[in-house]
């Protein structure tokens, strides 16, 4: 009698742990502190800070700007030619992420890949307290390559909003004023 | 621009236009073939489109028609190998609701330091297009704003609750107090206030109150929070005792008054 009380209170147990285990959420994505950003780590452009603010960024605050900017257009290159919403999450603000999610959110291999080669980021407002810059990016230079190996370059000029959150600015909503062919 | 010797011809574009509503977008193409496969990029990320076969070719339009970020793209066709590209500009609708931005520093504001808070004006669409600010001609603007000295919480839009910001009261500029002899309990009840700033608001609720009193070779230290402008503190009277006392915070005193019952 004592055997089978035994036998299915052990069974129950057994249940339990695998209706438990079903439960719990696994997820494999680490946190962004131990992550490896490889698109913006093999990302190279070149931007020049003017600063016409009221306000003005310490030294500092003028690295880290350049560093996360680039960080940026490393996704958004990535973004224009995969369509890949996630890799740069941490680069957008929420508002900017829900709308490029808002259309279609599969991976799609666009034809074209962009690069960024230049900037001149002129800063137009910097919040005193560091967190909210708006700037005009000015002669952007964008070279397109196409599956054919021809190659377009442009020059655009760019307002942006960039939102310093968590660890770093995160791009919030952008206006391209002119986009050129050279 | 396309591939280098294409065996398929050109796709005509009909309704070719130099800006497209994104939404409205309904793309007729003259061509052969039945294998096509169209995108736009956008000059943010490729939005695949649907594919709708007729007997002159195929129309192409959004598979979601919903609002974009504009800016210039390039409508791909693609088809068994062959890529085919039109440039195009991608608007949204005209009366998207715009939202306006307004972002305030510093959030607490005190008026012991300054009544000055920096401003940072801009307007975005709902799909994070930055629009012109209306009357301002420009995409940004920024001001220093003076703020009327009243304490109390605020909202830069008042619709929303993230835009709030704060005006603190100011430290105290006189310290009125009086104290009151209970005979039957042989007791001072001295109270402090209504402490009030420069601009006339309720010194907030916490401010430490020290009240300093003496009796005989003794010097006495008792520190009392303010409540709504008031701190109140019992002292036991001695009948043969003068009590001098006097209440401070920071650096405001009150003058010193002289307690006998």
């Amino acid at each position: 009698m004592f055997r089978i009380i035994f036998i299915l209170l052990v069974a129950l147990m057994v249940s339990l742990l695998y209706l438990q285990s079903l439960t719990m959420q696994t997820t494999s994505e680490k946190p962004i502190f131990l992550r490896t950003d490889e698109i913006a780590n093999s990302h190279s452009t070149s931007i020049e800070l003017k600063i016409h603010s009221h306000y003005q960024p310490v030294e500092s605050e003028q690295e880290t700007l350049k560093k996360d900017y680039s960080n940026i257009w490393a996704h958004l290159n990535h973004l224009y030619n995969t369509n890949d919403v996630e890799t740069g999450k941490e680069y957008y603000t929420e508002g900017w992420f829900r709308q490029i999610c808002n259309y279609n959110i599969k991976k799609i291999q666009a034809p074209i890949i962009r690069n960024d080669l230049q900037h001149s980021l002129h800063i137009q407002n910097w919040e005193n307290d560091g967190l909210i810059c708006t700037a005009i990016d000015s002669n952007v230079a964008l070279k397109y390559t196409y599956p054919d190996s021809s190659v377009r370059t442009t020059k655009a000029n760019i307002a942006v909003v960039l939102l310093y959150q968590g660890d770093h600015w995160r791009i919030d909503a952008l206006k391209v004023i002119s986009e050129l062919k050279n | 621009m396309g591939c280098s010797k294409p065996s398929t011809p050109k796709p005509v574009w009909v309704n070719m236009a130099d800006s497209l509503i994104f939404s409205d977008a309904m793309l007729t193409f003259k061509t052969v073939g039945k294998k096509w496969n169209a995108t736009i990029i956008s000059f943010v990320q490729p939005l695949p489109l649907s594919v709708i076969y007729n007997d002159t070719g195929f129309t192409a339009k959004p598979e979601k028609p919903d609002g974009i970020i504009e800016g210039p793209a390039q409508i791909c066709l693609t088809t068994e190998g062959e890529i085919f590209y039109y440039p195009v500009y991608l608007i949204n609708k005209k009366g998207i609701p715009v939202i306006d931005k307004d972002y305030r520093s510093p959030k607490t504001v005190n008026p012991d330091s300054s009544l000055m808070q920096q401003r940072m004006i801009h307007s975005i669409d709902s799909f994070r297009n930055l629009v012109y600010l209306s009357g301002k001609s420009e995409y940004f603007f920024e001001e220093e704003i003076a703020l009327a000295p009243k304490a109390g919480t605020y909202r830069a839009i008042q619709k929303e609750s993230l835009t709030s910001f704060y005006m603190q009261p100011g430290s105290a500029v006189t310290i009125p107090f009086n104290a009151i002899y209970d005979k039957k309990q042989s007791r001072y009840t001295v109270t402090a206030g209504p402490l009030k700033d420069r601009y006339n608001n309720t010194v907030a609720d916490g401010t430490r109150v020290n009240f300093m009193y003496s009796l005989g070779d003794e010097t006495y230290r008792t520190e009392v929070s303010l409540l709504k402008g008031f701190a109140e503190l019992m002292i036991e009277a001695d009948p043969f005792t003068k009590i001098e006392l006097q209440a401070i915070i920071n650096n405001t005193s009150s003058k010193q008054i002289n307690l006998t019952p």
